[in-house]
């Protein structure tokens, strides 16, 4: 565990130092006429004092091994996890050239099929139906725009 | 006599046809969400944000609002039938209520959870009416500096009541406010942290987050295991409690609901730890403690009425300050203003009809979810029994609609995707995700209140220290702070969810 908050404490220090870098680019002001710059670099700044605090917590408490957190590598199913997110990630990149019902429709066939307990044809099926359902009561019942793709011609 | 001619220009608002569906329609979303586990009220909002958009604002805070407390009914079914929470408010209500239902009372237990919190929820609402007319007058006279150290004082004690180490939770609160300056800068007009993306000109929407942080990452961590969920096989029958379970329940639920309405308005998850509190502050003035966790009713009856009415007190900030005090607080002021209204003071006396209209149509949600709760109590067993393996990709998808048509746009969507991988690291490593997310929405508030602080003060901080309501603000954040950092004090910080359980 101490190495997962070490490493997130540095990636923090890092986003605090990033942050207070271009603040110096925006443009500081001074204290008594603040610019767009000077309240993000006093909050980067901070992140990285409460960062180096965090590290130092962490080395000097000795902990007894189980403190109520769960271990990080308890889950026996990280295939899974990873694979919803990639999922989910293409499914952002895809979802403007594929059109709603198609990318709506592969995404859930992937997660429904992920955990493993489905048939792919149980999973097809429940795919469709979810994404017609939801396609009728968001497309039409509640007037959202969504994205027809390459299946525009269907004139949905 | 406001007052009066307040509550009945909120029921010719709330009591409107489409209103009363817009209320139905929320209490009964809010219980089911309530049911299910792996997704909240913070979720389910902001999930819904944008179909409010072609709507009335008042209709959408009624809804949005009616998700809030139905969420807590519903919570405490699964509490009490499965042992396992649906929310994080109702998880005390495992210890007492699931020992009822082992002992053939499921009943009566669902029924003094369904009445306290029908009386605790009812009261809270009347108390916010009388008090919220003051306080806003009081906070008329508020300067920035006012503003600003309110805002530190709020986000400090959330932190401070924050599980595992302030200092984590102080730095989620500062990548929160970060994040809230993405986007142009509201003085300058000048654009800041974009990295040259025209997607982020705007910002980092607050749906993304709050969906990512408290949606996705939810269901991430339930598909790490299978979860198996044994929804106790007993005949639910006789609702009603007892003459002998009411004379014991009484006065659990009257300390519920003074504890939850006031620490409701504190910042800091008020549901959850007025609900610790209240469940502690029972078995110590029981007369049989060692009873408690063996399905003593007194158990079920204090801790359920007290999240009920932390809601109630949860709104006083929001609608008197414009601060909100817990997350769902935070997604609901990004919803008002969404619709173009700042909550505060002037909302009060500029939109009368939108406070009184939500608050009197809290009165019939409650009604609305006590005829939900007990008589349909089946089918929220039923709903329990959905497998996750059906339930999950449901959730995910309406999250992904949720977050595209939000702008129409699938960056959001990735947004969403990236938060929930941070926010399931983050549940991992221990940080926690409301500072983020009340800090988030409240970094353009508190940056311009600082802002103009500096400007009035000539760049002096001793503003907030010179100005009575300020200074005791701050005072008081300081000492919360001290007090985790000085050592000798550290050991009385409370932590609640270890002490009390």
């Amino acid at each position: 565990m101490k190495i997962g908050e070490l490493l997130s404490s540095l990636l923090l220090i890092l986003v605090g130092t990033l942050f207070c870098h271009s603040s110096l680019h925006i443009g500081m002001g001074s204290i008594n006429a603040p610019g767009p710059g000077l309240i993000p670099f006093g909050t980067g700044a901070l992140l990285i004092l409460f960062s180096v605090g965090t590290i130092v917590e962490v080395l000097i408490t000795k902990r007894a091994a189980a403190q109520g957190s769960s271990p990080f590598f308890k889950g026996r199913r990280w295939g899974v996890i990873f694979a919803v997110l990639i999922s989910l990630f293409v499914y952002a990149l895809v979802l403007n050239f594929l059109g709603f019902l198609l990318a709506t429709f592969l995404v859930l066939l992937l997660l429904f099929k992920i955990p493993g307990e489905r048939t792919w044809k149980g999973a097809v099926g429940i795919a469709a139906l979810t994404t017609a359902c939801t396609y009728a009561l968001f497309g039409y019942a509640l007037q959202c725009s969504l994205p027809p793709g390459i299946l525009e011609f269907l004139g949905l | 006599m406001e007052i009066f001619s307040g509550i009945l220009q909120g029921f010719a608002t709330s009591l409107s046809i489409t209103n009363l569906a817009y209320c139905f329609v929320g209490v009964f979303v809010g219980t089911l969400i309530g049911v299910l586990p792996g997704i909240g009220p913070v979720g389910t909002i902001s999930l819904l944000l944008p179909a409010t958009f072609r709507v009335d604002p008042v209709s959408a805070i009624i809804m949005m609002a009616g998700i809030y407390y139905g969420a807590m009914y519903g919570g405490s079914t699964t509490s009490i039938l499965v042992n396992i929470p649906g929310e994080a408010a109702s998880v005390i209500t495992c210890l007492d209520g699931y020992q009822m239902a082992r002992k053939g009372r499921a009943g009566a237990a669902l029924g003094i959870s369904a009445f306290g919190s029908f009386i605790a929820g009812t009261i809270g609402v009347v108390a916010l009416m009388f008090l919220a007319y003051p306080l806003a007058k009081l906070a008329l006279n508020f300067g920035p500096p006012e503003y600003f150290a309110l805002m530190c004082l709020g986000l400090t004690i959330l932190t401070y009541l924050a599980r595992g180490s302030m200092l984590k939770a102080l730095s989620m609160a500062l990548v929160g406010l970060l994040l809230s300056f993405i986007g142009i800068d509201g003085i300058t007009g000048l654009p800041r942290f974009t990295m040259d993306m025209v997607h982020l000109m705007d910002g980092v929407g607050l749906v993304p987050i709050a969906m990512g942080l408290f949606g996705i990452s939810e269901v991430l961590l339930n598909l790490e295991e299978v979860i198996k969920r044994d929804v106790f096989e007993t005949k639910i029958k006789g609702l009603l409690p007892n003459r002998e379970e009411w004379r014991r329940s009484k006065w659990p639920i009257v300390r519920g609901t003074i504890i939850g309405f006031f620490l409701g308005i504190l910042p800091g998850g008020g549901a959850v730890i007025s609900s610790f509190i209240s469940y502690g502050l029972e078995k110590k003035l029981s007369s049989t403690p060692e009873k408690f966790g063996t399905g003593m009713i007194e158990g079920v009856a204090g801790p359920e009425s007290a999240n009920n009415a932390a809601v109630g007190g949860a709104f006083v900030p929001l609608f008197t300050l414009g601060i909100p005090a817990n997350v769902t607080m935070a997604v609901l002021l990004g919803a008002l203003m969404i619709h173009g209204l700042t909550p505060g003071p002037m909302l009060l006396r500029e939109h009368p009809e939108i406070f009184w209209g939500t608050v009197t149509s809290m009165y019939m949600g409650n009604v609305m979810l006590l005829a939900l709760n007990l008589p349909l109590i089946g089918l929220w067993v039923k709903v329990l029994k959905i497998p996750y393996g059906i339930l999950f990709p449901l959730i995910i998808l309406f999250c992904l609609i949720g977050a595209y048509s939000l702008n129409n746009t699938a960056f959001d969507i990735a947004v969403m995707v990236i938060f929930g991988l941070v926010g399931y690291l983050m549940k991992k490593l221990d940080y926690e995700g409301a500072p983020l997310l009340l800090a988030f929405v409240l970094g353009p508030m508190m940056e311009q209140a600082l802002r103009q602080s500096l400007l009035l003060s000539h760049g002096s901080f001793a503003i907030f220290f010179t100005r009575p309501i300020s200074a005791a603000a701050m005072g008081l954040a300081v000492a919360l702070i001290l007090s985790y950092f000085l050592p000798f004090l550290r050991k009385k910080r409370p932590n609640l969810e270890e002490d009390n359980v």
